[in-house]
This record gives structure tokens, C-alpha cells and sequence, in this order.
């Protein structure tokens, strides 16, 4: 009697708990600190760069990692406290990173292929973005709002890097400053 | 006194399984309801900018405050300590468990982004009642949880009275944070009233308590078995009255407070008197079949089978708590915001216009897909464990 | 008073008072402060990389005698400046702004003028909204956090004004600075891109050239911004005043 009320308890505890699990588990997944990697394969997303500027506001590794962290960190700084700086605008990637077609119309970023869907669907990490934000560049009024990021090198090197950094990132930082050979 | 056994439901007739067949398809279409409303957006119900919450929420709030009726037996077996409703505490929480889940499983998914439930439940607010509901409910799922298992298990039991009180407090508490959602509104002129929160918790008692007798009808039905003595189906029917005249009184006093103050005589004549859905719903649906007609029948001495007494009265009161909830919820939005007293207003926004709610297909499938969760949930876990008295306790 | 430009009506009045006050020596004074209003309605630009602070609280008035209910060129402005369509079902489609006709049924007399999000002091859309995406910034502007917005719409239900707006179908071909998406509440945001690069909203702008320059936008904090001046020189009124939300919209002859 004892053994069956037991394995009873049991089997009703592990049911709620199967139960709270699958409920949170259901929920979309998150972007946050996604790591471009996937383990062992040898081919990886193939992403198109725009060619006439020299790097990413920040270096590949670094987006890699960290490019949700500096989405979240500045959207919040840009909504809560109204902080506009020309630095890691959503739409400012737009306004870079979206190619044209052969009739010169802007093709959405988060399209097959296009730049963020490309790492995106290859992660299979679903994006939240676009839902909301615009996924064309609006010229010209866009750039009237949000000054084209000229050169990215001194923008890289008047940043501060954030809290926390990953130590690899640093040396990367380091080497691109000319600190390490 | 003898000790009361437990079993687990048996599959007799067929029955139980043409149950859960029918709740999975409910609850199937439900969700096919929920895709369909995710993928083409809130246009496809009939909600919009003036009724923001239609039906899915008329069954939600339904089912949330049921469930903490529902803990009633249970409670009253433990806190007030009376040996007659203890076989059937454990049914009592387990309905409470599963008409909550049933509730809160409707409410989220009519968000606009249930994807964002993870967003919902670590970033809070917490001068927002709606904020201190989401740790209400499950805090509340928790608490029964703990307080099944202080009941089922062996060496438990000396701690089910602890338990038992503070399920009952919190239950109180739940459904005082349940209609301060409503209570609080200070835009809302039928909403906005101290008496929301107290009228609530007279609703949960007799929607709990009508859902825990529907149930044991059913469950007495699949199992053919005598479950209800004549004892507790006499203490059954006078909280039934109990309660329906509770929930009335309140219902009077909401009401009479609302034509004393001024300025609410408009919102008041528009949800009583003006002749409209809201006012139909109202007196046809709340006061005469879900209370009058259940009170003449709970009151007046019948010669119907014993155990069958109660069903009818049962469903009715059900039936007069949603009619209850879809009038306050549909017609205090319905009603237009009185930006100017005594002035007629106009726009392209729809100000000073009655708002128009007709419910689509997908809205009323997820609304009675809450139902069907709930007892899919609790008929399942009866199933598997003993949940159900054996016999008779004496 | 036909269309003439909205500010210079304003300058023009606060002028004549402010001489009758203060005298001669102040005129020239308030003729280079006043062109400078007129071009830049914030006497001082915050720069972009500094967080907003409590020193400022935005706000409108609007002049309900000089509105007329042709007339809805904030309206359309706020529609094209923000990207939401107009004249669309009324049921399920956003509006930020709106023209409203107010008629006392007894009198006779009618008035029509926009109501928006009136930015409250103390708003209830705030208290209630579940994750806070229903925030307050600093210098009073109330806006949607859309990152965190569940889509509850309880804040349209707790708004006095109705002011929120629920979007009900997916959206593309969005405004690069007001991005707005399906399952979420938006609500008019004063047109915070705008207003954070010095600027005016759009609606207060396009009155001034299109409309009867009923509009006007300032820093209700500052006691010398042609905003403050006439909201001490002349009675305005606040909707709903009784419900003690201190809005930062304001009317004046209502």
C-alpha cells in the first residue's frame, strides 16, 4: 500500500513537472548570446558584405557572439533613455547590410539568404526583429535621421568595449590597434 | 472513524474515453483557433481597439475564478475542519489546479505575442495588479501542488492543515487580484468599484462548487457508483444558496452604489436598463436562468432522483457566471468613454459610439478549449491516480 | 483669422504682453528670442549621447478656437510622419491621433480638435501594463516598449482618452524611426524621434504650415519657453483633469 502510494506520488510529480517544463519550453527561442558556431561542420552561412567599407562597426567574432548583447543594450539605452548615438542602430545595419536587386529596389534583410537571415537560418534562430522594425533602408529620410556610419575603424576604436568582453575578443581588439602582431 | 480509500477512475461504459476523445478534439481546434489568430493577426476576431477583450478572456477570468472556487471542499474539509467534505478534498484540488491551467492556458494564449510568455514571467511591474496576478496564479498552482501532496502522501498528513489554510488564504487573495484587475480601473466607469474584489470571491464559490458537482456527476456516471451521500448533497445545496444569494447581494449592492454616485447613471442605465445585449445577457442570462431558476430549484423540495438534484441547479449557475462575466467584461468596454460629461462626442476613432462586439469562430473555439483543458487535465490525472473517494466514508 | 503661420500669431501675442510688462529695453530682446522659437522649439538640444533627464517635461497646447473640422492636417501629418494609414475600419486600424467633435447637445455648439496620448503625469497605462513596456521617460514623453509589450491590452483598457491603439495584422513597410508591429499597443509617442533631435512633432509642425497653427509644443519645465508663458498667461485646460493624471497635452478654449 505504502509502495503504491509512492510510486502513485511519483508518477503525479513528475507529470506536473513534465507539465511545467513543456510550458516553458514552448515559448519562441531567444536570440541572446546565440554562438555562430555549430559543432563540427566544416561549411558555415555564407554571408555577402557590402565591400565599400573596410570592417563591421565591430569585429566578426565579436558579432558573432555578442551582436544580440549590443542590440538589447542599446535598444534599451535608445528607449528608455532616449540615447541616439550614430553607433549600432538597427537601422543603421539596414541601411548597409540590405542588397539591391538588378532593378536597384532594396531587398529585405530578413529574406532567404540576405544578411541576417543568412547565419540566422543556418543556426536556426528565429528573428524577432523584423516584425516590427523596417527591413528596407528609407531613402533618403532614413539617412536624414541616422548619419551613415563613415568609417567603421574609428568608430571601433573610440568604443569602449563593454563589461565583460570575451578575453579572445580583447586580443582581437588588441591586434586590430595595432597593440598585438 | 473509517478510513476513507482512494482509487483511481475505472474505465466503465466507455464513457471516460468518449470524454476525453471529445475534449481532445475541443481542445485540437482550439489550438488550431490559436495558430490561425497567431499567423493572420487579431483582425480574423472580433476584437478590436474598443473591445479589447472578448470572449477567450470571458472564459479565462471564468474558469481562473472557478478555480479557486473549486478549493472549497477542500479547504472547508481542512480549515474549517468538517470530516464530511474530506474524501473529497483531493478531487478539489485537483479541479483547482486544472480549471486554473485550463484559464490561464486560454488568457495566454490570446495574448498579441504569446511567444513573449518567458517576458511575462521574469519582467515585472509591480504597481500593476495584472503583475501580482501572474505570481497569484502560480504561486497558487504551487501552493496546491504542495497541499495534494500533504494530502496523498502516507506520513503527510498532519500537514495538510497548514497547508489547507494557506491554500485558503491564498485563494482569497487570487481572487481579490483577480477582480482588482477590474476594480481598480478608475477609466472604466463599470468596472471601477471596491466591490469587484469581494463579488468575485462569492462567484468562485459558487462557480467552484458547481464545476466540483458537475464533475462528480460525471465521475459518478462513468464509474455508475453512488459517489454523493445524501448527507453531502444536502450540505452541498444549502452552500449553493448560500452562495448564489452572496453573489447576488453583491451583485445588488455593485449595482445600487454605481446609481447613487453621480454620474454613473449613464453607464448604469446602458448596462441595465437600455435593452441592449449587455442588459439581455444581464437579467435573461444572469439573474433569471443563471440565478432565479437555480435558486427555485435548489429551494423547492422536488421528487427527482437524489443525486440528479443537483446537476441542473449546477449547470445553470455555470451558465449564469459566464453570462455574468461576458456582460460586466463586454459591456463595460462596449460603453464610450465620457471624455466630456454631458457632451455628445464624435471621430474616426469610433468616441462616443457603442462599441460593437460579435465573437468569430476562432475566439469561441479557444474560449471552450479552456473548459476542455481543464477536464482533460483532471479526468487524465484520475485516471492515474487515486484521486476518487471509494465508496461511502461512514 | 485665416491660415497666417501658427507660431508668429503666438510670438506676436506673448510679445505684446511681455513689452506691456516689461517695457521698451527688453523688445529687442524678445524679437531675437522669438525668431529663434519659432526655428527651434527647444531652447537647448540635448546631446544624443546623454540620457534624457526630469529637467524637461514636453507638452502641447492646443488652440481649440483656431481648429476647424475641415481641417485635419495633424491628422494626416502624424500618418505619414509615423506610418500608419488613415481611413481604414475604424474597428481594428491604428489611430495616434484624432479629430474629435464635441457638441453640447444643449446649446448647441460645437467644437472639433485633436486628441492624442495626452502623456499624463501620472499615467495609468503605466501602472497597469503587466512587464512595464508601458514606460514614462524622464522629460514625460509616455511610450511603448515594443521589445517587451505581451500584447495584453490592458493599458487600453486602463486609457481615459482611449488613446492606445492595438495593432491587429502583420505590418511591413514600416518608418525607419517608428517601428510598429503586429500583437503589440502603440500610442502616439510625440513624436520622440523628432523631438530628441531638437525638432517639433510632426502634427504641431504641419499645423503651423498646412493648418490654423493650433499647435504648440514646448518644455513645460521651462519657465521662459513660449509654451510655459502662455499656459500662465492664459486659462488651459487639461481633459479629464479630475482624474488627477496632470496630461502634458493641454487646450486652450475648450
Amino acid at each position: 500500500m505504502i509502495s503504491g502510494m509512492t510510486s502513485s506520488l511519483l508518477k503525479f510529480l513528475s507529470l506536473a513537472i513534465i507539465a511545467v517544463l513543456l510550458t516553458f519550453s514552448t515559448s519562441s527561442a531567444s536570440c541572446a548570446g546565440e554562438d555562430g558556431k555549430v559543432g563540427g561542420r566544416a561549411d558555415g552561412p555564407v554571408l555577402e558584405l557590402p565591400t565599400d567599407v573596410e570592417q563591421c562597426i565591430r569585429p566578426t567574432e565579436f558579432m558573432r557572439v555578442n551582436h544580440m548583447y549590443l542590440l538589447e543594450h542599446k535598444r534599451d539605452q535608445t528607449m528608455r533613455q532616449g540615447i541616439r548615438t550614430d553607433d549600432a542602430s538597427l537601422q543603421g545595419c539596414v541601411d548597409c547590410h540590405a542588397k539591391k536587386d538588378d532593378a536597384g529596389k532594396a531587398i529585405p534583410v530578413n529574406d532567404p539568404g540576405q544578411f541576417c537571415a543568412a547565419c540566422h537560418e543556418y543556426v536556426s534562430v528565429k528573428l524577432d526583429c523584423f516584425t516590427c522594425h523596417r527591413t528596407t533602408p528609407d531613402m533618403p529620410a532614413s539617412t536624414a535621421n541616422i548619419p551613415r556610419i563613415p568609417a567603421h575603424k574609428e568608430l571601433l576604436a573610440a568604443n569602449t568595449p563593454p563589461l565583460g568582453m570575451p578575453a579572445d575578443v580583447q586580443k582581437l581588439r588588441a591586434y586590430l590597434d595595432g597593440e598585438l602582431k | 472513524m473509517a478510513r476513507i480509500t482512494y482509487t483511481t477512475l475505472k474505465n466503465r461504459a466507455g464513457f471516460f474515453d468518449l470524454m476525453i476523445i471529445f475534449n481532445l478534439v475541443i481542445v485540437a481546434a482550439g489550438m488550431g483557433a490559436v495558430w490561425y489568430v497567431e499567423h493572420y493577426g487579431h483582425i480574423v476576431t472580433g476584437m478590436g481597439n474598443k473591445i479589447v477583450w472578448g470572449l477567450p478572456h470571458v472564459f479565462a477570468i471564468f474558469l481562473i475564478i472557478a478555480a479557486s472556487g473549486a478549493l472549497n471542499v477542500a479547504s472547508i474539509s481542512s480549515v474549517f475542519s468538517k470530516p464530511e467534505y474530506k474524501p473529497y478534498a483531493r478531487l478539489s484540488g485537483l479541479l483547482a489546479l486544472s480549471l486554473l491551467a485550463g484559464g490561464l492556458a486560454v488568457l495566454v494564449l490570446d495574448l498579441g505575442r504569446p511567444d513573449r510568455l518567458l517576458i511575462a514571467m521574469t519582467t515585472y511591474n509591480f504597481k500593476s495588479i495584472f503583475a501580482w496576478n501572474i505570481y497569484l496564479y502560480t504561486g497558487f498552482m504551487a501552493i496546491v501542488i504542495v497541499y495534494l501532496w500533504a494530502m496523498m502522501a502516507r506520513n503527510m498528513d498532519k500537514y495538510s492543515k497548514p497547508m489547507g489554510f494557506i491554500a485558503f488564504a491564498w485563494r482569497l487573495i487570487l481572487t481579490t487580484g483577480t477582480g482588482s484587475i477590474f476594480g481598480f480601473i478608475v477609466a472604466r466607469e463599470a468596472f471601477n468599484s471596491a466591490v469587484m474584489a469581494p463579488l468575485f470571491i462569492a462567484s468562485s464559490f459558487v462557480y467552484g462548487l458547481a464545476f466540483t458537482i458537475v464533475v462528480l456527476n460525471l465521475v459518478a456516471r462513468a464509474r455508475q457508483r453512488e459517489l454523493m451521500p445524501d448527507i453531502l448533497i444536502e450540505k452541498f445545496r444549502g452552500l449553493l444558496i448560500t452562495f448564489t444569494v452572496a453573489v447576488i447581494f453583491l451583485t445588488i449592492i455593485l449595482h445600487i452604489t454605481n446609481l447613487y454616485a453621480s454620474g454613473r447613471q449613464d453607464v448604469e442605465w446602458f448596462m441595465l436598463a437600455s435593452g441592449n445585449i449587455y442588459s439581455q445577457v444581464f437579467w435573461i442570462g444572469q439573474i433569471a436562468i443563471g440565478t432565479l431558476a437555480p435558486l427555485a430549484l435548489l429551494i423547492i423540495p422536488r421528487k427527482t432522483d437524489k443525486r440528479r438534484t443537483l446537476l441542473l441547479p449546477s449547470l445553470l449557475l455555470l451558465f449564469g457566471g459566464l453570462a455574468q462575466i461576458y456582460a460586466l467584461l463586454i459591456g463595460g468596454q462596449a460603453y464610450p468613454l465620457d471624455l466630456f460629461p454631458g457632451m455628445e462626442i464624435s471621430s474616426s476613432f469610433q468616441d462616443g459610439e457603442v462599441a460593437s462586439y460579435i465573437p468569430t469562430l476562432p475566439e469561441i473555439l479557444l474560449g471552450i478549449s479552456g473548459i476542455s483543458i481543464a477536464m482533460l487535465i483532471s479526468g487524465i490525472v484520475m485516471r492515474l491516480m487515486p484521486f476518487l473517494p471509494k465508496g461511502e466514508s461512514a | 483669422m485665416t491660415c497666417t503661420s501658427g507660431s508668429k500669431e503666438f510670438i506676436d501675442k506673448s510679445r505684446r504682453d511681455f513689452l506691456k510688462k516689461a517695457g521698451a529695453g527688453v523688445t529687442t530682446f524678445t524679437l531675437a528670442s522669438g525668431v529663434t522659437l519659432m526655428a527651434y522649439p527647444q531652447a537647448q538640444k540635448r546631446p544624443l549621447d546623454e540620457p534624457v533627464s526630469a529637467k524637461n517635461r514636453w507638452g502641447l497646447l492646443i488652440d481649440v478656437n483656431k481648429c476647424t473640422p475641415e481641417c485635419d492636417a495633424c491628422v494626416t501629418a502624424c500618418a505619414s510622419e509615423n506610418g500608419w494609414k488613415q481611413g481604414g475600419d475604424p474597428r481594428v486600424d491604428a489611430q495616434w491621433i484624432r479629430k474629435l467633435t464635441v457638441k453640447n447637445p444643449k446649446s448647441g455648439y460645437e467644437s472639433s480638435f485633436p486628441v492624442m496620448c495626452q502623456h499624463c503625469e501620472n499615467p495609468p497605462c503605466v501602472d497597469v501594463c503587466p512587464t512595464g513596456a508601458s514606460f514614462k521617460r524622464l522629460d514625460g514623453i509616455v511610450l511603448v516598449d515594443k521589445h517587451t509589450c505581451i500584447g495584453c491590452r490592458y493599458c487600453m483598457i486602463a486609457c481615459p482618452y482611449n488613446a492606445r491603439s492595438f495593432i491587429h495584422e502583420p505590418l511591413t513597410d514600416q518608418r525607419p524611426w517608428a517601428p510598429r508591429g503586429k500583437g503589440t499597443v502603440e500610442s502616439c509617442t510625440l513624436c520622440v524621434h523628432r523631438v530628441d533631435r531638437g525638432d517639433e512633432p510632426a502634427c504641431v509642425e504641419k499645423c503651423a504650415t498646412d493648418g490654423n497653427g493650433a499647435l504648440m509644443f514646448g518644455d513645460l519645465n521651462d519657465p521662459d519657453s513660449e509654451i510655459s508663458i502662455r499656459v500662465a498667461t492664459y486659462a488651459t485646460k487639461q481633459i479629464r483633469a479630475d482624474l488627477g493624471l496632470n496630461p502634458g497635452v493641454r487646450y486652450e478654449n475648450l
